[in-house]
């Protein structure tokens, strides 16, 4: 079920860094291009440094990658900053806070954060918890950034989230979450088995999930939301550095039956799916075989197929075709179909055109 | 420059420029006359210039700017695209550079020893050293000055001059009108044109110099020339502004500037002609003579 034969530049270096020191010129310009419009240049540099190929890759491109392992390190600090600013506002609360996505894997020490620059830290809390940690954190800087009643509600009564909170100084945004998905979405899953199974972090005041809930969190984001098909493949590289690059029959039983718990097979299937589709992962053959067996057949299943392949492919260039965006605005679509109910969306649908045709005038505002 | 492009070798760095317009195409081959043109297969920044993926590519004509495929800027006029290409060049350039610290600034050079010439747009600093250029001064930069991390030098990529309004006829009449692109009128910097570097400077892009001042330059019609010696906590500051990426680099940014001003001299110059400001910038450079 692959897509072709040889898999991009790219995701082929991302999987075997030794090759990297063996490329010529012209292959480290496609490869650098490559890295850079799909946000992976940090995560290549970590990636080739790490095997100790670094003295064989040709002054020009090794550049670059420099320049990336640079800002990388210019990001890690300023996480850093920002997660102790987190951690004291919330360390009187005496709540879990369990860190999700990219500060997870950079707090873990993760393959998948080395290099990885990303705006937001996602928290996943208690329901109970929410007041409280909005309150705290309100106290020491982080507003919400959506001041319109309608976000508002519509992040309060239908999302498992709060609105994006951005600090007031350095701009930085927090996500604060109760759930994993959406409580109107299609897929329901609870959230205190995640809790349970969740690891505290050595030193900080953090837990993060268990490694099998970090998987098929990842796979739920990636496959069950609308908006991360712009960094659909390096999404699906995280999920490829979290599951191991071995073809580890243990780990992939464990994670199985933890998705059948969790009622997160369907995301599970698709990572495993496309994991071998697109990067050519060495997955156990059962799982294989299960991924292909369970994948939707007939038309859904094409359009399905035809629409995660183009957004999880590895992008030459930020230059959209129609067809692309055709199928960009499909999977837009699909992620808020898995979201809400119908009834819902339209209504959300609905009120979102009219807002883009008639703005509602800002309150305060100066009359022209 | 239709189809896979030229890549042309400013400095250490080196662009493939693309563009589908023909008078674009005859400009970087005018402007970048005395550029090395490389085959070597590996470019820094793939860029483009080329007419908007939309009306705009047939009616009030406009040129977008690209790297990588995407537009950095908005849309300008098309007769705008070469300026737009130099604005998109240095975006390039102060945007992903990180092992020097990259500053908003002018080089020029003489007997080894350079001047970096800091200043906000509309304080004369292009005027100045494309002046200097055209009386023996080698050409850095007239935008960009990069400071390596170690060992205190500075370099340039010595790409074209981008001159503006009055200074655009003062420099034609210094250098004569061969060097310089056609003039755009009306852009939001008012009249805009290029100038070649002169061909020894260009030669020499690739090699650093040793900063020996730095001279915060301000323009006003009239005022007579005068000289003020800054100290090292006031010249830091000014540079401070015109650093881009000094927050990237962190602490290695922060030393790299204090460095600079303990190991140079610094000055704010006020002059009302360009005779004047390079008489001034001579005159600090003269200084250093033993």
């Amino acid at each position: 079920m692959r897509v072709r034969e040889g898999i991009p530049l790219l995701l082929e270096v991302l999987k075997y860094p030794e090759r990297a020191g063996g490329l010529e010129l012209t292959r480290w310009d496609a490869l650098v291009r490559q890295a850079r419009v799909n946000r992976m240049l940090g995560t290549l540099a970590h990636s080739v440094r790490d095997t100790g190929g670094w003295s064989r890759i040709p002054p020009a491109p090794r550049r670059h990658l420099e320049w990336a392992l640079r800002l990388s390190r210019t990001h890690c600090a300023e996480l850093e900053w920002e997660l102790s600013c987190i951690a004291e506002a919330l360390r009187p609360l005496d709540t879990p806070v369990v860190l999700l996505k990219g500060a997870a894997y950079h707090v873990a020490g993760l393959k998948a954060s080395a290099g990885r620059l990303f705006g937001d830290v996602d928290l996943l809390v208690e329901r109970r918890a929410l007041g409280a940690v909005e309150g705290a954190l309100m106290r020491h800087g982080w507003m919400n950034a959506h001041h319109d009643p309608y976000d508002q509600r519509y992040y309060r009564q239908w999302m498992h989230e709060l609105p994006p909170m951005q600090h007031i100084q350095r701009g930085t945004i927090v996500d604060v979450h109760h759930a994993i998905l959406p409580p109107t979405a299609r897929l329901k899953t609870d959230s205190r088995p995640l809790f349970d199974a969740s690891v505290a972090v050595e030193g900080r005041p953090f837990r993060v999930l268990a490694r099998e809930d970090m998987v098929l969190h990842g796979a739920t984001h990636l496959f069950f939301s609308e908006g991360e098909m712009p960094h659909g493949c390096r999404d699906l590289v995280d999920l490829y550095h979290l599951v191991g690059t071995a073809a580890d029959g243990e780990f992939w039983r464990r994670l199985q039956a933890r998705a059948a718990e969790l009622g997160l097979e369907e995301p599970l299937m698709l990572a495993a799916y496309f994991l071998d589709r697109v990067m050519g992962a060495s997955l156990p053959r059962e799982v294989q075989a299960w991924a292909a067996d369970a994948f939707p057949g007939g038309m859904r299943g094409a359009v399905l197929r035809g629409a995660l392949d183009s957004a999880l492919a590895v992008r030459e260039s930020h230059h959209r075709t129609l067809s692309g965006a055709l199928k960009e605005g499909y999977l837009i679509v699909r992620g808020h179909r898995q979201k809400m109910p119908l009834p819902l969306l339209v209504r959300h649908l609905g009120r979102k055109a009219w807002i883009g045709v008639f703005p509602e005038k800002p309150r305060g505002g100066v009359d022209r | 420059m239709a189809g896979p492009g030229v890549v042309i070798g400013a400095g250490r760095l080196s662009f493939r420029l693309r563009s589908a317009l023909d008078f674009v195409a005859d400009g970087v081959h005018h402007l970048y006359g005395h550029h090395p043109l490389l085959s070597r297969g590996f470019a820094d920044f793939s860029v483009e210039v080329n007419p908007p993926r939309s009306l705009r590519r047939w009616f009030a004509r406009q040129a977008c700017f690209r790297h990588d495929g995407a537009s950095t800027f908005l849309p300008l006029p098309r007769d705008q695209a070469l300026p737009l290409l130099e604005w998109g060049l240095n975006w390039c350039v102060y945007a992903h550079v990180q092992d020097r610290l990259v500053l908003h600034a002018a080089v020029v050079e003489r007997d080894d020893r350079a001047l970096i010439i800091p200043a906000p747009p509309g304080s004369g600093k292009s005027t100045l050293v494309a002046g200097l250029s055209c009386a023996g001064w080698r050409l850095l930069s007239d935008e960009l000055a990069l400071l390596t991390l170690t060992g205190q030098e500075v370099e340039g990529l010595c790409r074209p001059v981008s001159l503006k309004n009055a200074s655009i006829g003062i420099l034609r009449g210094i250098a004569g009108a061969e060097p310089f692109s056609p003039t755009v009128t009306d852009t939001l910097k008012g009249d805009v044109a290029l100038m070649r570097p002169p061909r020894a400077s260009v030669e020499q892009a690739g090699r650093p110099a040793r900063p020996f001042a730095i001279v915060f330059p301000s323009f006003r019609a009239g005022s007579s020339p005068s000289v003020t010696s800054l100290g090292p906590a006031m010249a830091f500051g000014g540079l401070l502004e015109s650093a881009f990426n000094v927050s990237a680099l962190r602490e290695e940014g922060f030393s790299v500037l204090g460095d600079l001003v303990e190991c140079c001299r610094c000055f704010r110059i006020e002059y009302g002609s360009l005779a004047d400001g390079m008489a001034l910038v001579q005159e600090i450079h003269g200084t250093g003579e033993a």
